[in-house]
């Protein structure tokens, strides 16, 4: 009973020992769980710190890069800013360039091989020298390679001392400075690419602007010469219209002085002639020889007077001076039509009571002349109207025939002969006056001289005082 | 047989020639004496205001005062004195200028002297008298005058009408053709046909036509 009792004592006591031991390795595990609690906590403190320290140095470099405008400065802060943060001896950011070969690393490596590796987009991690032999490396030392398209362009190299240098945070941090040196170089260089091209556009644009402004200067003389020689060429066109006015007009004076000198002293000598013969023939008896000589002698006289009459007439038709135009039409008109036995009519519309200045009277008529010179000579005409109309602010002059007419600027030699014409136009345009000409073969031809009436009409005594006193 | 009472000519003329020819051959006449002579306007006034003359032969081409004024001054100083205008222009113009001035005679130098002693001894009997010569030029116009058409404008299309107007108004065929906005050809065809129907041959008939018709 006792050995019962002993082995049942013996079997509590196992348990109560094996329960201690499972309490003890409990708390054991407790304490290590705690442990681990803690280390977690410690880590992720650390990680805390690590990253707080990331985000200030990420935040100092993109202030520090900023304002930066020149690559090379931009390279030298970005070092200085990285190489504080890690607190590295040494940051190198090292250009490499397409040529390639020649990248300027910052000491002396095993360049070559430094160079394939980096090429090859790999980074270089160096522990501190003691814990790996290395034949020139004294710290440790990590060299971030940043390639852009398939291309190595450059490479930045800490030289390190005091935090662990492959600590893969601080790897990171030195490929995002190379990312961000990289690409405020790159910004930098695009930046003064732009000025640059800017600049040159601001320079082509001054050029160009300096040209347009010579340009327009140059043009500005060029429109004020031509100006000047289209005044001067308009002087010289006054100047001949004036010319041909006064040459006309003193063809006209002339023309007017000779005709009275023929009509008045020639004619006047040959009435008194005249007046003696009639004297002889009173005093000479009838059916003498003497007599029929006499009789010979009066109609040779009478036969000058006429000629006499008629070159008056041909030189100046004394009636354009004291009757006006409308009164020489129609002695112009019957005498042209009796001479060339072609039947004409003349006839005038609102022209009575209406006084016209002289030198307009007299280019009419003048034009009226040479109309029916033409009609005479080359149309072969059987009627003629002369027309005399002032109507609408305008007075109209118009010779029309029913001959053969022509084809107006045929370019032919029977065409109307366009040197009189010619001469008829600027008659016209003495006067302020438009001549038209219209012809179809078979229909006849009209010549048409229209003058406005402001131009026409005499205005004041003056123009009319060649006509009222022509004897002055 | 008692010596008639002879007409008394005064002579106004500036060549002194044609005075003195003038001077002998109506001397020569029965019935008539020259009375005076003037070479100038204001002598012709002068001895017609004192000499009494019955007739003056006034040149009416003079240097200073024209004939036309001195007819014009004689006959309102003088109104017995009758003048006859003596010139070598036979146009219609001056003989009614002059008749306008007072004359009653217009003789031409070209023609005989039996015309100038008719015209004398006409004026002095108190009648008209104009160069037998120059008649017909005197009046030209009136010899011609536009026949009233018999039915105006009846028979015209008012587009012939419409030509003819423009016709007559002194417009060019272009004008017309541009007026009316149709081509030459047509112009010319209207007109033909209008003068054609209202039996024109010339513009100036046309002209007339239109003045008989009111047109103008």
């Amino acid at each position: 009973m006792a050995l019962r009792a002993r082995s049942a004592e013996l079997k509590n006591l196992r348990q109560a020992n094996a329960d201690l031991e499972d309490a003890r390795r409990a708390a054991l595990n407790l304490m290590e769980d705690a442990v681990e609690s803690r280390r977690q906590v410690e880590e992720l403190n650390r990680q805390l710190r690590v990253t707080a320290a990331s985000d200030r140095f990420r935040a100092a470099l993109a202030d520090a890069l900023r304002s930066l405008g020149d690559p090379v400065q931009i390279q030298a802060v970005a070092c200085r800013v990285l190489a504080k943060h890690l607190a590295a001896d040494r940051v190198s950011y090292a250009d490499i360039h397409a040529d390639g070969e020649a990248a300027v690393l910052p000491r002396e490596f095993d360049a070559a091989a430094l160079m394939a590796e980096l090429r090859a987009g790999r980074t270089i991690v160096l522990p501190e020298t003691g814990s790996e032999p290395s034949p020139v490396q004294q710290d440790s030392f990590i060299a971030v390679p940043l390639v852009k398209d398939g291309r190595l362009v450059a490479a930045l190299c800490v030289s390190h001392c005091a935090s662990p240098a492959s600590a893969p945070q601080a790897i990171e941090l030195v490929r995002e400075t190379a990312e961000r040196t990289w690409a405020a170089v790159e910004r930098a260089r695009a930046e003064e690419a732009l000025r640059q091209s800017e600049e040159r556009l601001r320079r082509l644009n001054d050029a160009l602007e300096e040209r347009i402004r010579e340009r327009t200067s140059e043009l500005a003389g060029a429109n004020a010469s031509l100006q000047l020689e289209v005044r001067e060429r308009r002087a010289a066109e006054n100047e001949i219209k004036a010319l041909f006015t006064r040459l006309v007009s003193a063809q006209e004076d002339e023309r007017r002085r000779i005709a009275r000198d023929v009509h008045d002293q020639l004619g006047q000598q040959m009435t008194a002639v005249r007046i003696n013969l009639e004297e002889l023939q009173l005093r000479t008896d009838i059916d003498t020889p003497c007599a029929e000589s006499v009789e010979r002698t009066m109609r040779l006289a009478e036969e000058l007077d006429h000629s006499i009459d008629f070159l008056a007439w041909e030189l100046r038709p004394a009636a354009l001076d004291h009757l006006g135009l409308p009164a020489a039409l129609a002695r112009l008109v019957g005498g042209w039509s009796e001479r060339f036995q072609v039947r004409a009519d003349y006839d005038t519309v609102g022209i009575d009571g209406v006084r016209l200045r002289s030198d307009v009277e007299a280019n009419l008529y003048r034009l009226a002349q040479e109309a029916l010179h033409n009609v005479y000579k080359h149309a072969r005409a059987t009627h003629v109207s002369v027309l005399l109309e002032r109507r609408d602010h305008r007075l109209v002059l118009m010779v029309e025939d029913n001959g053969r007419g022509f084809a107006i600027d045929d370019g032919s030699p029977e065409a109307v002969p366009s040197l009189g014409l010619v001469s008829m136009r600027e008659r016209a345009a003495l006067v302020g006056g438009e001549l038209t000409i219209e012809s179809t073969p078979g229909f006849g031809t009209t010549v048409t001289v229209r003058v406005p009436t402001a131009d026409a009409d005499a205005t004041s005594h003056g123009q009319c005082d060649e006509a009222t006193h022509p004897h002055r | 047989m008692a010596s008639v009472t002879k007409l008394r000519i005064l002579i106004v003329d500036d060549h002194p020639l044609v005075r003195e020819g003038l001077k002998r051959l109506i001397n020569e006449q029965p019935d008539m004496l020259v009375a005076g002579e003037a070479g100038d306007g204001h002598e012709a006034l002068r001895f017609a205001k004192q000499g009494m003359p019955d007739v003056a032969l006034v040149d009416i081409w003079m240097p200073g005062l024209d004939g036309a004024r001195v007819t014009q001054m004689i006959t309102d100083a003088c109104p017995q004195v009758k003048v006859i205008a003596l010139t070598r222009h036979d146009d219609g113009g001056f003989v009614r200028k002059l008749l306008e001035a007072g004359a009653t005679g217009y003789v031409l130098k070209q023609s005989a002297l039996s015309e100038l002693t008719r015209a004398v001894r006409a004026v002095a009997a108190g009648q008209q008298f104009v160069d037998a010569s120059i008649l017909g030029a005197v009046t030209p116009s009136q010899s011609n005058p536009a026949e009233p058409p018999a039915a105006p404008e009846a028979a015209l299309s008012s587009q012939e009408q419409t030509v003819l107007r423009l016709v007559a108004a002194a417009y060019t065929l272009q004008e017309i053709a541009t007026s009316l906005s149709i081509d030459l050809a047509e112009v010319l065809a209207t007109r033909a046909a209008a003068m054609t129907k209202a039996g024109l041959a010339t513009r100036t008939d046309v002209v007339r036509y239109a003045q008989a018709c009111g047109w103008l």
